[in-house]
């Protein structure tokens, strides 16, 4: 009987331990979801620009985007100019772009014509996949064409009642003799530096990790600090002199930031000596690193605010960071999960962080080009450090 | 400088529901050491946190020096200081380095902050420790260096909670000293503990809790004089019989009655009449009594005749 209260007595007790609970039941099952949904076999949709500079009454350049359009892979957007669409590349609401220059229906005509295929290399996985699709896309038109061009080398060359096989001669000779396809891809990456620059391998590594373990810095270490100065009774005293609590709370944000910045320093630095990954704008990236850091830094803040323990504060902040980091792609990159959960990530403080690193190290992105994403991790640190504030940083913590 | 140096009118706070301090009054004086007993669940420790300005009230009014402490909240909290009962320190400092750091957040500095640390160090009689860890000091040690933390800006009032709880007896009385102390330097000091001596040594004036309302104050000396008529008797028996405890229990004399084992304790107005029916009803009953005793009057028994509740109950 003994045994049983014994085992009794744990349950009872586990009620306190909220956060192991969660940590152990709830998290898996979550992970389970989000990684079996990012990485299901559903055919992914590129979203695609076209730009036609050409004759918009031309058979050839309406059969192009007519075609292109049935692509199932595809999602056709079509710009006026060039410029509007490598703009969309750039910001990364399209994936690639087909520019059908002026004359290219002309140039067609004389078997050289060349299409333009804009794909931003930073993202070399839905690039690879574009440059494959369009590539086997224009092989198969070129092969139409050059039926008809054939055809037409017949036709010039017999007259009726000429032997059959004659014929067929003129046109294999034309096939295996013509010098180029009558139409021709000729590809531009924007990214600047080169095609190796994408966020795959070190680059993904580098900013996953050093955004991973500032999360773990300042939510699990900032956390259990101010729950540590809860138990100890510490922090009444602090709240009972004639300092503001804005004061205490952002003594306790600054330490733990220059702890993280430190931190950022490290991982970057040597993933840019040891294993050259890109800075790109490092003014941008410093700040952008600030800014997700005091934001980091305030989310511990207030999961110690809600934990009442010091256990329950290990669990929480767990919690946060197993669900911040797969949503946010600090795992994996971004653009190999599907678009809805690329949507959800660009509203998280991960996910935002991760689009605007790629953008600073890659592209080199002003400020203002990520103005958007820091926007996102601003607005996370308003709310979460006005909530801290809010409820106030006192409450009964136990050890 | 008036009298008042702390006024505290009509306290009313309600948690959930449960009024838990209701129209709470009492005033606190110059170089005064007030005690503050109350059962758990009282309203001390509402009140504590109303007085240092950690929890406004529903209503009522607390004034240090004259002026409403939640419009000079600032001003109010350098001007008190407060002991918890939890050794609130860092762990990881030294003793000097904690006093020298809570100095510096309440504004103290320099050579003035130097001096006033040293001479708190020397005051709780640990010079030769000044730059040991908290974590490597005795309990008794850690509770005097709470208080000197609370003392390091020269506060004018002390709210104290349970200073000497679990501590040797050495360092009880040097903190005892320290108290005594306070008040010669024109400190005033209101302390709370389960320690009855403490609060009868130290307190010019007690005050008794409950149910969220002051229901008695004055010295020691006329809180006991006060309720002196209440005797209390101890009969023990040497097996009690319950039908016995039940006609003892509905004697008109008997104010209140406390049971423990073969011990019965009873308060009484009336001087021997309730021991002469108490001697009756035993003789019908026949149960035998082994011993009869007289108690004297204690601040404990006020307690007691006020609250229902033993200390530390």
């Amino acid at each position: 009987m003994i045994y049983f209260d014994l085992l009794i007595k744990e349950f009872i007790n586990l009620r306190k331990s909220i956060g192991v609970v969660i940590v152990l039941f709830l998290v898996p099952i979550f992970l389970i979801a989000v990684m079996g949904f990012a990485f299901q076999d559903n055919e992914t949709v590129y979203q695609i620009g076209f730009v036609n500079l050409d004759d918009p009454n031309s058979d050839l350049n309406d059969g192009i985007l007519t075609s292109l359009k049935n692509v199932s892979a595809f999602e056709v957007i079509e710009y006026e100019t060039e410029e509007e669409a490598i703009n969309n590349v750039k910001n990364s609401s399209i994936s690639g772009c087909l520019v059908l220059p002026k004359g290219f229906d002309k140039s067609h005509e004389d078997g050289e014509a060349d299409a333009k295929l804009i794909v931003d290399n930073s993202h070399n996985v839905s690039s690879s996949v574009i440059e494959g699709i369009i590539g086997r896309f224009f092989e198969q038109f070129n092969t139409r064409i050059m039926s008809v061009f054939a055809a037409e080398m017949v036709y010039q060359e017999l007259e009726m009642g000429d032997d059959p096989n004659e014929a067929i001669e003129i046109a294999k000779d034309y096939v295996i003799h013509v010098e180029r396809s009558p139409i021709e891809i000729v590809k531009e990456y924007i990214a600047p530096i080169s095609n190796e620059n994408s966020m795959s391998g070190f680059n993904q590594t580098t900013c996953g990790m050093t955004a991973m373990f500032i999360l773990f810095l300042c939510i699990l270490w900032g956390s259990s600090n101010i729950i540590d100065e809860k138990i100890t009774g510490t922090m009444s005293r602090l709240v009972l002199s004639p300092i503001h609590i804005g004061t205490i709370l952002a003594a306790k944000l600054t330490y733990i930031g220059i702890l993280s910045f430190f931190q950022f320093l490290i991982f970057f630095g040597i993933g840019h000596y040891v294993f050259d990954v890109p800075v790109g704008n490092v003014t941008t990236l410093i700040i952008l690193n600030i800014v997700f850091i005091m934001q980091a830094s305030s989310l511990g803040l207030l999961v110690s605010i809600i934990a009442k323990t010091r256990i329950s504060a290990i669990g929480f902040s767990f919690f946060v960071i197993m669900l911040l980091s797969p949503l946010g792609g600090l795992w994996f990159p971004l653009e190999i999960i599907p678009k809805v959960m690329q949507t959800i990530a660009s509203f998280l403080p991960t996910g935002a962080f991760m689009l605007a690193i790629e953008n600073t190290i890659l592209k080199g992105a002003s400020l203002v080009s990520i103005s958007h994403q820091l926007l996102v991790i601003v607005v996370y640190f308003i709310l979460t450090f006005g909530i801290s504030l809010k409820i106030g940083v006192l409450g009964k913590a136990s050890a | 400088m008036g009298k008042d140096l702390l006024s505290i009118k009509n306290l009313v706070k309600t948690f959930q529901g449960n009024k838990v301090l209701n129209g709470l009054s009492f005033k606190v004086n110059h170089s005064e050491i007030l005690g503050v007993l109350g059962p758990n669940g009282a309203g001390k420790s509402t009140t504590f946190s109303i007085v240092t300005g950690l929890l406004r009230s529903d209503r009522g009014q607390v004034e240090f020096e004259g002026y409403s402490i939640s419009s000079h909240l600032k001003k109010y909290k350098k001007s008190i200081g407060v002991v918890p009962q939890e050794i609130s320190l860092y762990t990881n400092m030294t003793i000097y380095e904690n006093l020298t750091f809570f100095g510096k957040i309440y504004g103290v500095r320099g050579k003035q902050l130097k001096e006033k640390v040293d001479e708190l160090i020397e005051s709780i009689h640990l010079i030769d420790k000044r730059n040991s860890y908290i974590g490597q000091l005795s309990g008794g040690m850690k509770r005097r260096v709470n208080i000197a933390a609370a003392l390091i800006h020269d506060p004018k009032l002390i709210i104290m909670d349970e200073p000497t709880v679990g501590i040797d007896p050495q360092s009880r009385s040097l903190i005892w000293d320290l108290i005594l102390r306070l008040r010669e330097e024109g400190k005033s000091v209101i302390i709370t503990s389960h320690y009855v001596d403490e609060i009868e040594r130290l307190s010019d004036r007690v005050l008794i809790f409950n149910n969220g309302e002051v229901v008695a104050k004055g010295t020691v000396d006329s809180l006991i004089h006060e309720n002196c008529n209440h005797k209390k008797y101890i009969v023990e028996f040497y097996e009690i019989d319950q039908q016995l405890l039940n006609r003892i229990k509905q004697l008109e004399d008997v104010e209140t009655i406390e049971v423990e084992e073969n011990m019965v304790k009873i308060t009484s107005t009336e001087d021997n009449k309730v021991i002469e029916n108490i001697l009756k009803l035993s003789s019908q009953q026949k149960v035998e009594i082994k011993n009869i005793d007289f108690k004297k009057t204690s601040l404990e028994d006020v307690f007691f005749y006020y609250t229902g509740r033993g200390l530390g109950n």
